[in-house]
């Protein structure tokens, strides 16, 4: 239940009101949910998954509340999407005099979606583009693969970026599968994604060890940067290290590192 | 405020408990619990307040527990009275 | 009844019986005195046999208000007791003392046996039914629970004197030698009998699998056995020894093992020649599997491993990670076979158990990591009863490595079912607080505050440490603080201490 997924550390911990709760449940579903934010303690941050609007739209005026961080938003297909939920969002938080802005992860998970990702990820409160496959390869009618994804992955990648919020890859749906969790983890790091959902505790470390750098990274972002720093104060905008030449992109990527690094810590 | 019908919410998994609430004039409420001797009074206790919150002074209740937690019954009860009341999504 | 405060803050009764009992004083408070309990001098010339007839036995041996007794190496598979119990009853026996090791779900015709006044008294563990029975006041006298070595400690000593002991082995030839490991209610060792064998006054045998003179590998020899019985069965295999043992899968329970291991590593007790005892429970096996793979990834190598025995444990000696295995209870089938093929695999009475020998295998462990149904303040340990004071569990194998492990850790959830697992106070004190060194849960670790050496050293880490009323407040916090159990005064059970003394009392509850 609920309770029990407070204390597996992971970053957020997101409980669903969509796929998995049928829709005779879905009210009994969204009041358990307001509940729990009300009187559970919870360390990491709190994300619920909504219906789309309509239906939605009952979800947030029940569960918006003081503890609630962020609102995952599924089948996103273009940015009047978001602006429709930031809406509601922002009347609620008035009406209940709650002194944050709940944040918006989009979901890509349709082939129009797909095409609109540039617009989602620039819209009001959108701190994070994920995607969903499934859904994805279901609309387009083809059959999941790391082939048939990778033009989806990699504009909710590119997309997060060009807008400066995070790409989080989607679910491992295979549990005991550890090396194929750890594969996908890598590979999705290698396109821009920095976190990925968890369907089971168990994965927890695993995608952690992927996501988390290294000591060695860190050591390397380090070097990178002081190297860089004594590069800039001789005038110039690059400079060599182990043999090869750093300038940039390279300081831009150590920075990124030693900044996750210390949120880390 | 009065309930319209019969009210259901929860489940029969562990930690979850299934509440039944029925319209009627008094207040009386049975409940299944295996953790009666520990827990049996602030059971009935949440249901109570829970249901007074609500302006429900009668109704029926059934609540077959299994070990759910204060937040999780005040929900089942919140969930079933305000089916009991109509609301619905389907 | 005159009562006193014993050393862990239980009243418990001084006289019990017309027998003086010495309250609990402290883990290792209480030395031995006296001599070994004797059984008489026998002999059986040639020519004579020692085959009879399980009735026969029975009709002739057992009288009224005799003690019989009998191993749980069958576990919930065990035809035996029942077998024995209803030939008995329809014999008209009355008043025994069943000194069982250990009793199962499969064993609740006893209950119906202590009802009709067969059983007058159980002195052993009671799971399930007959605990339950027992709560209600289903017994005619209060029985005793002890754990393994206690009452091992209690045969040896006459403290439990024996009259006759039923021993269920799957092999055993016309002569007595007897062994676990072979036969098709292969079991493992035979460990939980060998007290009696030695000390109880007639000891008979029963076997369905009776092969050629002489029986090898020799468990139990046949200069202790006075009979031998042949029945069909004396168990359900699938029962007895399961096919598969699995890990965990529960995600709390993977939580609570890995702060054992990340605990254990901080520590640096991963060192070549350490030894540790596995156990069957879903958190121990989680532990001995994540703590094998880091001994094997670090290259380090165990002197030994004490069972309870599972494929996990085996695993580890096949692979050279563990140098032998010391074996008390086999749990599944490759346990079994290991013992049967592989020399490193030894078996050992449980005598090895007791306080009150030349040295208990217990003293040689550097790691445990128990369960536990309760846990206090005082970090006190109930294995035995349920919050709403129900017996449900014997002791089992607590006490003795709680006792004299270097590092003993008990793992627990914070709650289980609404029910605080750490709470103010056991409902029964099975094991003592002070021989309790690190409780682990899935929020986090509580350390004994007499283990400064391991809050120093767990305090640099990432691991959670927390004070452990801050964990009891945690679990009242989320359940709500729990109501009293409705007890009576009357006393249904006393839970002895590994060396005789009396640790609590359990009190009747009161049956809707």
């Amino acid at each position: 239940m609920i309770q029990s997924g407070r204390m597996f550390h992971s970053d957020v911990l997101l409980l669903d009101l969509e796929d998995s709760v049928p829709l005779t449940d879905k009210l009994a579903a969204r009041i358990l949910v307001r509940e729990a934010l009300e009187h559970l303690t919870f360390e990491n941050e709190v994300m619920v998954r909504i219906n789309h609007f309509p239906l939605g739209r009952r979800d947030l005026k029940e569960i918006v509340c003081e503890r609630l961080d962020s609102i995952l938003y599924p089948k996103c297909e273009s940015v009047h999407d978001i602006e429709e939920v930031k809406d509601v969002l922002q009347k609620l938080e008035k009406n209940y005099a709650i002194d944050k802005e709940i944040e918006i992860v989009a979901v890509i998970e349709t082939a129009k979606g797909c095409l609109h990702c540039e617009e989602i990820a620039h819209g009001p409160r959108v701190t994070a583009l994920t995607f969903g496959a499934e859904d994805f390869i279901a609309d387009i009618g083809g059959i999941r693969s790391q082939e048939s994804l990778f033009f989806l992955k990699s504009m909710v990648a590119i997309s997060a970026a060009s807008a400066g919020i995070q790409a989080l890859d989607t679910v491992y749906p295979y549990i005991d599968d550890d090396e194929g969790l750890k594969k996908e983890a890598e590979e999705s790091k290698k396109m821009g994604f920095c976190g990925k959902g968890a369907i089971h505790p168990r994965q927890l470390s695993i995608i952690n060890s992927v996501f988390t750098p290294s000591q060695e990274e860190i050591a390397w972002a380090q070097k990178v940067i002081s190297v860089m720093k004594e590069a800039e104060e001789k005038g110039m905008a690059s400079a060599a290290l182990d043999g090869r030449m750093i300038d940039t992109p390279t300081l831009k990527k150590a920075r990124r590192i030693t900044a996750i690094a210390e949120v880390i810590s | 405020m009065t309930l319209l019908h019969t009210g259901k919410a929860g489940t029969d998994e562990s930690s979850d408990i299934l509440i039944e609430i029925t319209p009627s004039d008094t207040l009386s409420i049975t409940l299944e619990s295996k953790v009666e001797s520990l827990y049996g009074k602030k059971i009935r206790a949440v249901i109570e307040e829970t249901l007074k919150d609500m302006g429900i002074t009668g109704a029926t209740v059934h609540a077959r527990d299994n070990g759910a937690l204060d937040y999780a019954i005040r929900a089942r009860v919140k969930a079933a009275v305000r089916m009991g009341r109509g609301e619905h999504d389907t | 009844m005159k009562q006193v405060v014993n050393a862990v803050g239980r009243t418990v009764p001084e006289k019990i019986r017309g027998i003086q009992y010495t309250p609990f004083k402290g883990a290792f408070a209480t030395p031995p005195t006296g001599k070994k309990h004797a059984p008489p001098m026998r002999a059986v010339n040639p020519g004579e046999s020692k085959l009879i007839d399980l009735e026969d036995a029975i009709k002739t041996y057992v009288k009224d208000g005799m003690t019989i007794s009998f191993h749980h190496h069958l576990r919930n598979g065990d035809f035996l007791v029942n077998e024995v119990l209803q030939i008995a009853a329809e014999l008209g026996k009355k008043d025994l003392v069943l000194a069982s090791t250990a009793l199962f779900p499969c064993h609740e015709p006893v209950v119906e046996h202590m009802k009709a006044g067969v059983i007058r008294r159980i002195e052993g563990s009671m799971n399930g039914p007959v605990g339950k029975a027992c709560s209600y006041g289903h017994m005619k006298e209060i029985a005793t629970l002890r754990d393994h070595g206690g009452r091992a400690r209690a045969v040896e000593c006459g403290d439990l004197p024996i009259d006759v002991a039923f021993i269920a082995a799957p092999a055993a030839d016309d002569y007595g030698n007897c062994n676990g490991v072979y036969g098709p209610s292969a079991c493992g060792p035979l460990a939980y009998s060998h007290a009696d064998s030695l000390y109880a006054d007639m000891v008979i045998v029963v076997t369905d699998n009776l092969v050629e003179f002489p029986c090898v590998p020799i468990s139990i020899p046949q200069i202790t056995v006075d009979h031998i019985a042949e029945i069909g069965v004396l168990g359900d295999s699938q029962q007895i020894v399961s096919g598969t043992t699995q890990v965990t899968r529960s995600p709390t329970n993977i939580q609570i093992a890995e702060y054992v291991v990340e605990t254990i590593d901080t520590l640096g007790m991963i060192q070549d020649g350490m030894s540790f005892q596995a156990g069957a429970g879903g958190i121990s096996l989680s532990v001995t599997a994540q703590l094998g793979a880091l001994m094997e990834d670090r290259k380090v190598v165990g002197s030994f491993g004490l069972g309870g025995v599972t494929k996990y444990l085996v695993d580890l000696l096949e692979k050279g990670v563990i140098k032998k295995i010391i074996d008390g209870q086999c749990f599944d089938l490759p346990s079994v076979a290991s013992l049967r093929d592989d020399p490193r695999h030894q078996e050992i009475s449980m005598l090895y158990s007791s306080a009150h020998t030349k040295g208990s295998i217990y003293n040689k462990l550097d790691l445990v990591f128990l369960g536990a149904t309760e846990v206090d303040v005082n970090f006190n340990v109930n294995v035995n009863t349920h919050s709403d004071g129900l017996l449900l569990h014997g002791i089992g194998g607590h006490q003795g490595p709680a006792a004299s492990a270097d590092v003993t850790f008990i793992t627990a959830p914070l709650y289980r079912n609404r029910i605080p697992i750490i709470r103010k106070e056991v409902t029964t004190v099975s094991t003592p607080g002070e021989v309790v060194d690190v409780v682990v849960t899935e929020y986090g670790i509580a350390v004994h505050p007499k283990r400064k050496d391991i809050l120093q050293k767990v305090k640099k880490t990432h691991i959670p440490v927390y004070g452990i009323e801050e964990l009891q407040q945690e679990a009242y916090a989320l359940c709500g603080e729990p109501q009293s159990p409705e007890l009576s005064e009357d006393i249904i059970a006393l839970i002895q201490w590994r060396d005789g003394t009396l640790l609590d009392t359990v009190k009747r509850v009161k049956e809707d």
